[in-house]
């Protein structure tokens, strides 16, 4: 075993700990903090009383299936790296790049839970608009714009990031030569991938509030969050893309599988890392979710 | 600062709208020179349509409350507290009518009102210092 494949082992056994086991469990650490602090009775607004008789146990049932489901994930995980490591699995002898494809679909299925997870949240957002009956509707008077959430630098960079992946891969493709279907996939792919980015970014920036009753302030660090996810996603995608051109172009593809994992890690820290961190449960304004908030 | 509207009120929502932007002005909370959303934020904010703002904001701009400098966006105008003023007339003018409505609805003719409305504000001088004796051309000599 050289040391390219030490190092594989050591950053993919990371990426099960991190996207399976630590930001799981932290988001499950966030949900029972709610359930203990906020209940139900105190805070009805918070939950989803016309769907479920009991929703309390209904959101801890939720949750406690999606940390099972990030612990088998992460048990599988090492259970396929022990086997890869008793069948002489060794990424330094790789010399197609398709071998990539174990790390890709290990992650596709890490993200499963996550992606359940937040489609879960949305719908429940929808059932919490739904329940909101008041004929009394709010706004901020202060306008919302793109530079009061992320620096003008980070945007920038985006931009500049994605001219230079696009001049990088038509470089290393020839400017004169005829494009083929692949490098329309590809162009088209990341075009249509970054304005997904912005229809997000924009969603969020100006469209109607999620919560009904978060506060405008709330609103604002969730924007803030959010906008900065999508501006750093896009950067990301623009450099793992130039790096995996390189990696290409130079015959390295036996760290493509280190270089593919070190960017799911980076995706996750930067995605769901960034919202946790940035949006801290503690700052939450949770008395809007009260009875009585309306009067209050 | 937040303003808040009732879409099942009595009040139509693109008045709604100016009251309380009009209110925010007057009050302090937008001073002049303050930025303000654009009409699809605050009608999307507001989940109401964005022709009911752009209403809103028509009317606002015509009476200089706020101004809309292109692509930079809309602004509170400079002069806007003294324009709010006009809100004032506005208000004197809906209350009055609404009491000479209830008179007329009382059988009390328009001659007895003007009559009584004189009498009234001579009575009350614009110094504040009201005057206890009656006026005898406040008696019915219509």
């Amino acid at each position: 075993m050289t040391i390219i494949d030490i190092i594989f082992y050591a950053i993919f056994i990371n990426q099960i700990f991190l996207i399976s086991y630590h930001y799981p469990k932290k988001t499950f650490d966030r949900n029972i903090y709610v359930l203990q602090k906020y209940p139900a009775a105190d805070y009805p607004k918070l939950y989803q009383h016309s769907r479920y008789a009991d929703p309390s146990k209904a959101m801890l049932n939720s949750i406690r299936k999606y940390m099972a489901a990030n612990i088998t994930i992460a048990l599988l995980g090492l259970g396929i790296l022990l086997a890869m490591a008793a069948s002489g699995y060794a990424p330094s002898g790789i010399k197609e790049n398709k071998h990539i494809m174990f790390v890709m679909v290990f992650f596709m299925l890490q993200a499963v839970p996550h992606l359940l997870l937040e489609l879960s949240t949305h719908k429940w957002l929808k059932g919490m608009r739904g329940a909101d009956k008041s004929s009394t509707r709010k706004a901020d008077l202060s306008p919302r714009k793109l530079f009061d959430f992320v620096s003008p630098f980070y945007v920038a960079l985006a931009v500049l990031a994605f001219i230079a992946w696009v001049v990088y891969y038509l470089n290393n493709k020839g400017f004169t030569t005829a494009w083929d279907w692949q490098t329309y996939v590809t162009i088209f792919g990341m075009t249509g991938m970054n304005l997904v980015f912005i229809s997000f970014g924009y969603k969020y920036l100006r469209g109607k509030k999620l919560d009904p009753h978060q506060t405008y302030k709330d609103q604002r660090k969730l924007i803030k969050t959010m906008v900065r996810v999508f501006v750093f996603a896009s950067i990301m995608m623009s450099v793992q893309l130039m790096v995996f051109d390189a990696i290409n172009q130079n015959g390295w593809d036996r760290f493509e599988p280190i270089a593919m994992s070190i960017y799911f890690q980076v995706v996750i820290i930067f995605g769901i890392g960034e919202v946790l961190r940035m949006f801290k449960i503690e700052d939450i304004d949770f008395d809007v979710y009260k009875e009585d908030a309306w009067l209050v | 600062m937040e303003i808040q509207i009732d879409i099942d009120g009595k009040a139509p929502l693109f008045a709604q709208v100016i009251a309380q932007i009009k209110k925010a002005v007057s009050e302090g909370e937008l001073s002049a020179g303050d930025p303000l959303p654009s009409i699809r934020q605050l009608a999307s904010d507001l989940e109401i349509n964005n022709k009911t703002v752009a209403k809103a904001y028509n009317l606002l701009e015509r009476d200089n409350i706020i101004q809309t400098k292109g692509y930079r966006g809309t602004y509170v105008h400079p002069s806007a507290i003294e324009n709010c003023t006009a809100d004032l007339n506005a208000w004197v003018i809906a209350e009055l009518g609404k009491s000479i409505n209830a008179f007329r609805d009382a059988d009390v003719t328009d001659s007895e009102i003007r009559i009584a409305f004189t009498d009234v504000m001579n009575r009350h001088s614009s110094n504040g210092q009201s005057s206890s004796e009656p006026n005898s051309s406040g008696q019915n000599t219509a």
